[in-house]
């Protein structure tokens, strides 16, 4: 039973670390994407300043949302189905 | 200090393709002639068998009674598997259906003047001076002794990995480029200024002692 808890504790554990990898990953690239979208829309205000901040800031809010339950399911739901079906194949077949 | 990293990288190198080839399951094609428990002294090759909390009953002496399963392989050289639960870490086989592989493996056994080959999915080494077993993982009934079914365990979990590395890898140039090279730069930028002030005031004030010397010789 103690090994059955610390199997649950290390997989929590390794998944929230990818979870927080992930997330500042993704989050990374998608404003990096916006900045050039706000780069290409105002080409005579290029670059960085507090005009193409906001409009970054503004467009993340909804992302961080579906990224969210995005990144639940990848990182967190996946691994424990892949360790379900390891179960059933290696015990029950 | 180049060759200290290359000799560095070679052996780590090594660890890796070790610890894969010792953990990633393998199949083989066999017969079993024998299946049985005995009684074994677990010393210091305790790394090759199951930790203590899986399961596994061990006595006061340290020994432990462990499933083996005889087989014979296509080249007539015998080969011998342990049949032991794993448990809930390490290796992440979560196999505990060690009784059952047992009753399969008794139930599969052949002599060699009518055989019944199998293939036999198992992860660890065969080391016979260190008494080092293979785990075996599960059974299965094949056509004969050429008949080499595909391994695709291990060539999943070998492009899963793949592409883990691969993620961490962008991950890390994602992180440079945005964070550390602006970070880098700016601090340039910080020390260029700085540095810009320092070689102005040197200027400045190379010139007041040129004119003071200049003034005290006459000129």
């Amino acid at each position: 039973m103690i090994a059955f808890l610390r199997l649950i504790g290390l997989v929590l554990v390794v998944e929230l670390i990818f979870y927080a990898l992930i997330w500042v990953y993704i989050r990374s690239l998608r404003r990096e994407e916006l900045e050039k979208e706000w780069d290409r829309r105002h080409p005579e205000r290029a670059g960085p300043g507090p005009e193409r901040a906001a409009f970054v800031r503004r467009s993340m809010l909804g992302f961080s949302k579906t990224l969210r339950a995005r990144l639940v399911g990848l990182v967190l739901v996946l691994p424990v189905v892949a360790i379900v079906v390891i179960i059933v194949i290696v015990n029950y077949n | 200090m180049r060759w200290f990293l290359t000799v560095l990288g070679v052996i780590f190198g090594i660890v890796v393709f070790l610890f894969l080839d010792y953990t990633l399951p393998s199949k083989q094609t066999v017969r079993i002639t024998n299946t049985y428990n005995r009684l074994t002294d677990i010393g210091a090759n305790a790394f090759f068998y199951a930790s203590p909390d899986t399961g596994t009953v061990q006595n006061a002496q340290g020994q432990r009674d462990v499933r083996f399963i005889d087989t014979v392989r296509p080249n007539g050289k015998p080969y011998v598997y342990r049949n032991e639960d794993t448990g809930w870490i390490w290796p992440p086989y979560f196999k505990y259906d060690s009784s059952n592989l047992h009753a399969q493996a008794t139930d599969l056994r052949s002599t060699s003047a009518s055989p019944q080959w199998v293939s036999v999915t198992s992860y660890g080494w065969r080391i016979a001076w260190l008494s080092v077993y293979p785990n075996a993982v599960s059974i299965r009934p094949v056509a004969g002794p050429e008949a080499a079914p595909f391994n695709w365990a291990a060539q999943i979990i070998l492009l899963i990995l793949g592409a883990l590395l691969f993620l961490l890898w962008r991950m890390w140039n994602q992180f440079r480029e945005r964070t550390i090279d602006p970070a880098v730069r700016s601090a340039d930028q910080a020390w260029d200024r700085l540095d810009a002030r320092a070689d102005a005031a040197r200027d400045r004030a190379r010139g007041r002692m040129r004119r003071w010397w200049d003034g005290l010789r006459g000129r």
